[in-house]
């Protein structure tokens, strides 16, 4: 998944997340920072360097798995 | 999209800020020159260093044996190091290393952790010499601070799609803000290409060649795409260790960590003498067979490093660091974590082993006025293992020393005005946006990356042969006239996608036709019609330039002048896979 979510209990809107992303994942509507392409996460977590009140909730799995290929 | 919203004119325009263009822009502002950033991301905050936080660089100090440094350089390349650019980086990397860290200072920012008052210096497992820790993040900072405060004039969350030229010189480049639409044309006498290398995203997503695109549009030449990179990743996870990636684990490993089976064996007692000595790659080998043999999952301990190690950890992957410890709620110095680091794969990803724009001694290519530095360019110094350290040192040293060569060209140059051919170039690239947002039907770009990486993956250059490589060959073709042209972009963000896949396919076309011109095996390309390394006939590097709309070939001796290469036909290979 890579990033799961913004929670919204802790998420103040600064948009510091939407601000730093290097593959633009945030967007911002009505004041109000959500997670628009979470296809496109890289699982860098410099969102959650940023953000305040550790609200973005990242793991470490891929937003698509990788074909499969052994090394022979 | 109808029209050039803004007009920004300077002395230097430089794409891309992580450290080989941050440098690059640092370097420029110290010899008085008019310089315009621009970035993909937030300012100096994407690309590879971004992600990359932490880690160890490729330093040659004072003190050390430079024979050493060169030996290692030119023997573990199978000898395809540039040697010039070699002694360059013997006698410069020490003051740009001074220069980064004095920045750091500046701004109250620790770039360089010290160890007993002394820059901290590592021995990674395969290496002959001692990289030393960096804390880019640190790095980042203070190039942030620096910019801002500068007088140089910064954009971002543009994508520079397009180069101009006229007459073989460089005049500028074309972009699109992927925020607001608004398109942006910048007119320099000369242009940094630090656009770093290319990856199909399996783990930089956006890192995907567009400066080995462009320059290759006007051009330029290029080299070195036949260096064979292929890294084992895993399949499901984005990277498999705490640290962000199994390389810097073995950095990790190389200041005391240890990765330990469920039996709380330390997997070094199961690695053959082999596997040790291939660094990162051979730990990759012994974590599968832990897996495969029913001793996984594996764990990372740094329970019992010294507390200085565990904070210098901290600090150079502390975003790591703080995922983890909210994804298991666990403190990782106190407590192992699992590695998930289940069913690999093998990706084709390449960075410092990657060819790229070619350049002389003074950072120019062959188109004038467009210079390119860390990833974007080549040769670079590197080794035949990603991520020990070398192309973090060829990004500082590139980048920090090619201000010189900008301003000695600009002192030359006066600004081109806005001419015929410019407008011509900028009203197709204008059309090029809108044709893609404008279809009605298509293809996303989500999908067309997918079908791209199912191309690329199973092309194993490790077994390959030339019936194989044209199959290949075939299929990003096809890939390129067939599907491509289908693309379809739902909106701005869609677009810089979009562009991004089709910049990936072109490389990899770059990549698949070198590696067929070379009738040999060398570094990373192993060729079962072709299986020795041939000193006699292929002591040259490969290279190419776009010449009436077909990519033509030609080799060119590597200099051997500071270390000589054995002339040989079935020379042992130095590098291990």
């Amino acid at each position: 998944m890579s990033i799961k979510g913004i929670d919204k209990t802790l998420c103040v809107n600064c948009g510091q997340c939407y601000d730093i992303c290097p593959n633009d994942v945030f967007a911002i509507a009505e004041g109000k920072v959500f997670v628009k392409y979470p296809e496109d996460c890289q699982s860098c977590a410099l969102c959650l360097l940023v953000c305040p009140r550790e609200a973005c909730k990242i793991d470490n799995m891929r937003p698509t798995a990788l074909p499969a290929r052994s090394r022979t | 999209m109808d029209e050039i919203k803004h007009v920004v004119t300077g002395d230097v325009l430089i794409i891309g800020s992580g450290l080989a263009g941050s440098m690059a822009a640092i370097s420029c502002l110290e010899y008085g020159q008019k310089v315009i950033v621009v970035n993909k991301g937030k300012m100096c905050w994407s690309g590879s260093t971004a992600v990359c936080g932490g880690n160890d660089i490729a330093v040659c100090f004072p003190e050390d044996d430079s024979a050493l440094w060169l030996k290692a350089f030119v023997e573990s390349s199978d000898y395809t190091a540039d040697q010039n650019w070699i002694e360059i980086f013997l006698k410069e990397s020490y003051t740009q290393l001074l220069k980064l860290e004095t920045l750091g200072e500046k701004h109250g920012l620790e770039i360089f952790p010290k160890q007993n008052g002394a820059f901290w210096r590592i021995n990674r497992a395969i290496n002959p010499f001692r990289t030393v820790l960096c804390n880019l993040y640190s790095a980042l900072e203070a190039f942030s601070k620096e910019l801002k405060v500068s007088n140089a004039v910064l954009y971002e969350r543009i994508m520079i799609t397009k180069l101009l030229e006229e007459g073989g010189k460089i005049t500028g480049a074309i972009g699109i803000h992927y925020r607001t639409g608004e398109v942006y044309l910048f007119q320099a006498k000369a242009v940094v290409l630090a656009t770093g290398c290319c990856t199909y995203k399996a783990d930089l997503f956006d890192v995907c060649g567009e400066g080995y695109t462009m320059a290759y549009e006007i051009g330029a030449k290029m080299m070195s795409f036949d260096r064979g990179g292929a890294i084992m990743r895993p399949k499901d996870v984005m990277r498999g260790g705490l640290l962000c990636s199994s390389a810097s684990s073995s950095m990790a490993n190389a200041l005391g960590s240890k990765l330990v089976n469920r039996e709380g064996v330390d997997i070094k007692e199961h690695m053959t003498e082999e596997e040790k000595k291939l660094g990162r790659v051979g730990q990759d080998r012994a974590i599968q067979r832990e897996i495969e043999q029913g001793r996984g999952p594996i764990y990372e301990d740094f329970i019992n490093l010294p507390d200085n190690v565990k904070t210098v950890l901290s600090q150079l992957r502390c975003a790591a660091v703080k995922r983890v410890q909210l994804e298991y709620g666990k403190n990782p110095f106190t407590e192992t974590i699992p590695m998930e680091h289940i069913e690999q794969t093998i990706t084709p990803d390449q960075s410092n082993r990657m060819g790229g724009v070619w350049i002389d001694c003074t950072g120019q290519t062959s188109i004038e006025g467009l210079f390119a530095v860390g990833d974007a360019s080549c040769p670079k110094i590197s080794f035949q293992h990603p991520y020990n350290g070398s192309d973090l040192g060829w990004a500082l040293l590139s980048g920090g020393r090619v201000g010189k060569y900008v301003a000695q060209y600009c002192a030359d140059m006066t600004m081109n005005s806005q001419n015929d051919l410019n407008d011509i170039q900028v009203r197709q690239e204008l059309a090029r946006y809108r044709a893609l947002l404008e279809k009605k039907d298509g293809v996303k770009p989500d999908e067309l990356k997918e079908m791209l990486i199912q191309i690329m993956i199973p092309y194993d250059i490790h077994h390959c042969n030339e019936k194989a490589m044209v199959q290949c060959l075939d299929k990003i073709y096809n890939f390129i006239q067939q599907d491509l042209p289908r693309a379809k972009a739902e909106n701005l963000h869609e677009l810089r996608e979009t562009l991004e896949v089709y910049s990936m396919a072109h490389v990899a076309v770059m990549i698949v036709s070198s590696e067929l011109y070379r009738k040999e095996s060398r570094v990373g390309v192993r060729r079962e019609d072709y299986p020795f390394m041939d000193n006699l006939h292929w002591k040259k590097w490969i290279g190419f330039v776009k010449h009436e709309n077909q990519m033509c070939f030609f080799t060119e001796s590597i200099p051997e002048n500071l270390y000589e290469i054995p002339d040989e036909v079935n020379t042992p290979f130095v590098t291990r896979l």
